[in-house]
């Protein structure tokens, strides 16, 4: 059959022509494998402490790296450590707020108990868990928005301008919404101390 | 608004403790293997962004040739794997059913490597020489910042290639953006454009039939039973296929062919033999009201392209030969790792070159003459190894290609090394017969 000889003949150039597609486009793109070992490790200590607990830390830091593939899709990235930071507080709420709802197996109580037995030494737990888990509740509790906000300034120390930049919001908003988290934090704080005392 | 940084309180004490608390060793490696499979599976997601996008965002010197390789490609892909000459179809009804087509449709799924998500497609065969693809491609709907959640409906775009080989030429269709693109296929191989010059369709299927098979035996496929064979090209691309036809009728039912170098592979179902055809299906003239551009396959490629794509692979791969002359993803990879950056215009012109290589090496081999690379290892500089040699058919000398990029007429081929060793940093992979025995 002559007419599939050129196709037979043309595969060849096809392929080359088509990975020659690959390389153009994806001569700037990323190396995941290097990102991933050479930012996995801070993204997971990120989800940790607002987690608590190393098996949604992990899963955690999954979703960090498929948010930013798909980030990384649309533009260019270029900090990817600021990225990957804001993404880690992000997927790090969404999954507090998950088992807020019930959507995840626990709260942060018996999780928290659990976790802490396998990876904290007991006397560091019983100085710095209850507080912690106490926050991580509260945090729960604030829309996603808020709680973003205030977990970039205070857990990621970022700057106003630096949150403002990542969340595309002004300066301005940054200050009313950490003003409003912070209220809304010291009341679910003391109201959960209440409870707890 | 501003805080005050004197203010302490429980909010304040909390992150301090959330900042200071313990965190263990961590991620494991467990984890961050599964992260970095995690990711790889987004990526073939997210690159579904649609291949049609992606091509209607490069530039323009690889955009047209990008469209109409894939096309190429996929009928490629299809057609080929079922007629190829050398295949051995030992399997009397379904040849039968074939020798009677003159006319045929079929379901094409192409999944390759350098394609983001398998691509099906309709296609038309109509002897002699015509062939018409529908590629339906789905399209990645829009997602919210920072996550993956989709805000709109995944849309759809369609693509049309037609090609009238005995005339060289093509076109690509995409109607949504009603744009053309008119390929002309120069300096097509000569033996390839006979062949669709003599319409020997039936002569060459026998021929593709009168060679070895493997039974496969009897499955169910659907609620049908079908008998299958493995066919082993002798052809230069070394393609094996499984074919599967009705147990009763010998109708083709599935057609299974791996494509070489790992490169992926093919699936063709829905057969249907002889069905009438309008001719228009079969026009390459750009309709009405499209945007036409123009794009020009040429396989008459210069020695001195040859040698300095060859040179920029050797350039790239940190002055050492790779194993196979392709982009492949691994190379890419290693380029990545090894911190090679490109210009733009680097890398297009390194992906022309690679290309123009690859249509050296079809030009040469399917004048029935030879063509064998064996530079892996060598370093580029080296002026005693020969890394790349052709030969046309008629010619009475080889021409080779030595590691410094100088070339020499000798008589006799050099042989291809035993061993070699491995180019620095895995820049190559798997051995490939197909690219280091001359032919």
């Amino acid at each position: 059959m002559p007419a599939f000889g050129v196709p037979r003949k043309a595969i060849l150039c096809c392929k080359a022509i088509v990975r020659c597609d690959y390389i153009c486009e994806y001569a700037g793109m990323t190396a995941w494998d290097t990102i991933i070992h050479e930012h996995g490790p801070a993204v997971w200590r990120t989800a940790y402490r607002l987690l608590g607990n190393r098996g949604d830390a992990d899963e955690c830091m999954q979703e960090v790296f498929v948010a930013a593939v798909v980030v990384s899709r649309r533009e260019e990235v270029r900090n990817w450590p600021a990225l990957l930071q804001m993404l880690s507080v992000l997927r790090g709420i969404d999954c507090l707020r998950r088992r807020a709802r019930g959507v995840l197996r626990d709260d942060d109580g018996s999780r928290l108990s659990q976790a802490v037995s396998r990876d904290v030494p007991p006397d560091v737990a019983a100085q710095n868990g209850e507080l912690t888990a106490r926050l991580r509740w509260a945090l729960a509790r604030l829309s996603s928005r808020d709680a973003e906000v205030v977990c970039l300034r205070y857990m990621s120390e970022m700057t106003y301008e630096e949150i403002s930049q990542e969340l595309q919001i002004s300066v301005r908003h940054v200050g009313v919404i950490l003003s409003r988290a912070r209220e809304k934090l010291r009341e679910l704080l003391k109201e959960r101390g209440a409870d707890h005392g | 608004m501003v805080e005050n940084p004197h203010q302490s309180d429980i909010v304040d004490e909390g992150f301090d403790e959330l900042r200071g608390s313990h965190v263990p060793e961590g991620p494991s490696i467990q984890a961050l293997e599964q992260t970095l499979q995690a990711v790889h599976q987004a990526q073939r997601k997210s690159n579904r962004v649609s291949l049609i996008e992606r091509i209607k965002n490069m530039n323009k010197l690889i955009k047209y040739p990008v469209a109409a390789a894939i096309a190429l490609a996929a009928i490629a892909g299809g057609a080929y794997l079922l007629w190829d000459r050398s295949a051995g179809i030992a399997f009397a009804d379904v040849r039968q059913q074939i020798e009677q087509a003159q006319t045929m449709t079929m379901t094409a799924t192409v999944e390759m490597k350098v394609l983001s998500k398998p691509m099906v497609m309709k296609m038309y065969f109509k002897s002699p020489g015509l062939m018409r693809q529908e590629i339906t491609m789905e399209g990645n709907p829009a997602t919210a910042p920072g996550t993956t959640q989709p805000t709109t409906a995944p849309t759809a775009q369609k693509a049309i290639c037609i090609f009238d080989i005995a005339n060289q030429r093509g076109i690509t269709l995409i109607p949504d953006q009603k744009r053309a693109t008119v390929m002309e296929l120069k300096d097509l191989p000569a033996d390839v454009l006979a062949g669709a010059k003599e319409q020997n369709f039936l002569e060459e299927l026998k021929k593709a039939m009168a060679g070895e098979h493997e039974d496969l035996g009897e499955k169910t496929i659907d609620g049908r039973k079908v008998k299958g064979y493995r066919c082993k090209s002798t052809s230069a691309m070394k393609m094996a296929m499984d074919i599967w036809g009705d147990a009763a009728s010998g109708k083709p039912v599935l057609v299974e062919q791996t494509l070489p170098e790992g490169m992926g592979k093919v699936t063709m179902t829905d057969f249907v033999i002889n069905p009438k055809f309008d001719d228009s299906l079969f026009d390459t003239r750009p309709p009405e009201g499209y945007k036409v551009e123009t794009q020009s396959f040429n396989f008459n490629v210069p020695e001195e392209d040859l040698i300095k794509g060859v040179g920029l692979f050797a350039k790239y791969c940190g002055g050492v030969f790779p194993e196979v002359l392709m982009p492949t993803p691994e190379l890419v990879e290693q380029l990545k790792k090894a911190k090679i950056k490109m210009s733009k215009e680097e890398s297009q012109e390194f992906g022309v070159l690679a290309s123009k290589i690859m249509a050296f090496r079809i030009a040469t081999m399917s004048g029935g003459g030879e063509f064998a690379y064996a530079g892996r290892g060598v370093k580029l500089g080296d002026k005693a190894t020969p890394i790349l040699w052709y030969k046309a058919k008629d010619a009475k000398t080889y021409r080779v290609i030595y590691g410094d990029l100088h070339a020499e007429d000798v008589e006799t081929a050099p042989n291809p090394p035993a061993s070699r060793p491995a180019p620095s940093a895995g820049l190559g992979q798997a051995p490939s017969g197909a690219s280091t025995q001359p032919r």
